[in-house]
């Protein structure tokens, strides 16, 4: 599953991610922009026993969430 | 980062707080937001309330901060694009909402760490904000996406801002300085720069947000921004008892005891923070790493304290009685009831509008 949250503000990057966890996904590739976001969706994914992939795409920051 | 490290950074930014109220900030105000961008408000001689004009080097310092450690960490980035002028009309509303309080959720802790009742019971309104603006989040609320945008976009505001500050250095008869009240009393200028700076890097590095930390602990159950609140709220709690300043009471100086509105105007703030996607302190860290929408904002919440002012919305401090004068129960005029209530509908409307799916 992919989830796109570049240029959304706080706490909507978290929410979108929350809701795809609650989805019951195993993998989830987050596409986001802003350096707090990546904090707080980490933080986030770790909490709710995800292992956390991180690497850079451009501008942007990827990360690759899995169970 | 954890709960109990934050917890940590928080105490050292009240240490700091605490700190400038030493050296000579207005005591129950030492890092208040909106207190300090409505002095600069008064310093550049958008409003006339004669007694809070300074062009407080503090803010200037967060947003300096903020640049300097995400540039240095590769974090700036330029970016605008999410509806930029609801975010102006929101910050105004902020402050607005925070100039009838008088102080905005930085000056509540603070107030609430001296042992004033008035700021506590304030604080009832300012969660009740958050929790209403959270609702707008669960139903999907959202400004839309900011774009990454010339670098110059998110570099003018802080380069301008320094120079303005500069300026007010260098011309100081250009303008508008307190000689009595609140903007009168100011540590030394290198001293609030320097502390604003070291503020504003630790903000930056570790998310300081007053709204969100609240958000946070209701919506998705994590205290870690709480924690920070936290520990500003005790340093700055051991440092007035050590001064002999903790004293239970209603208020204190330049507050007032008008519960229902100091509740409705932190409501606003609460609320408002939550559709901005951060409180006042928040805003200018963003600006700070490159957001033209969080610069937007801060013009808003320039503009929002010339208005409140200007407009007589702000209230007005209560005080006792003494020899000379009789006590004075402060709080909003009329035209500042008005001005909350427009708030509050303003806020709803927003609210609504940004839960509506758009192509």
């Amino acid at each position: 599953m992919e989830v796109d949250v570049r240029g959304l503000s706080c706490p909507e990057p978290v929410m979108q991610v929350a809701a795809a966890i609650r989805s019951g996904a195993e993998e989830i590739v987050v596409l986001l922009s802003e350096a707090h976001s990546v904090a707080n969706v980490k933080n986030y994914a770790i909490e709710h026993g995800y292992r956390v992939r991180e690497a850079t795409k451009g501008f942007d920051y990827l990360l690759t969430l899995e169970k | 980062m954890k709960a109990r490290k934050l917890l940590l950074w928080g105490i050292l930014t009240g240490l700091i707080a605490a700190a400038l109220a030493y050296f000579g900030n207005p005591k129950n105000m030492a890092i208040c937001i909106a207190c300090f961008v409505r002095d600069i408000s008064g310093s550049l001689k958008l409003h006339q309330a004669a007694a809070v004009q300074y062009f407080r080097p503090e803010i200037v310092g967060f947003v300096l901060g903020s640049f300097i450690i995400s540039i240095a960490k590769g974090e700036f980035r330029s970016t605008a694009g999410s509806s930029p002028m609801i975010r102006f009309f929101l910050a105004m509303a902020m402050m607005i909402g925070a100039l009838v309080f008088l102080g905005c959720p930085t000056r509540m802790v603070l107030r609430m760490a001296s042992g004033e009742i008035s700021a506590w019971i304030g604080m009832i309104g300012f969660v009740g904000g958050v929790a209403t603006g959270i609702f707008f989040l669960k139903k999907g609320y959202s400004l839309g996406r900011s774009q990454i945008t010339k670098k110059g976009s998110g570099l003018v505001f802080p380069v301008i801002f320094a120079l303005a500050f500069a300026a007010t250095l260098v011309f100081p008869q250009k303008f508008a300085f307190s000689e009595s009240g609140p903007g009168s009393f100011h540590a030394p200028w290198l001293i609030s720069l320097a502390a604003g700076i070291v503020i504003g890097v630790i903000a930056q590095r570790i998310r300081m947000c007053f709204a969100g930390g609240v958000r946070d602990a209701i919506l998705i159950k994590n205290f870690d921004l709480f924690s920070i609140v936290v520990g500003i709220f005790l340093s700055m709690t051991v440092y007035n008892a050590i001064q002999g300043e903790f004293v239970v009471r209603m208020f204190g100086p330049v507050a007032h005891a008008q519960h229902l509105w100091n509740i409705l105007g932190l409501y606003v703030v609460g609320f408002s923070s939550i559709l901005l996607g951060g409180c006042p302190l928040r805003q200018l860290i963003l600006m700070g790493q490159g957001s033209s929408d969080s610069g937007v904002a801060v013009l808003g919440m320039l503009v929002g304290a010339a208005v409140a002012h200007n407009f007589g919305f702000a209230a007005s401090p209560a005080a006792a009685a003494t020899a000379e004068a009789a006590a004075v129960a402060g709080g909003p005029g009329v035209p500042g009831m008005i001005a909350v209530v427009v708030c509050i509908v303003f806020l709803f409307a927003v609210g609504i509008h940004g839960t509506k799916r758009e192509a």
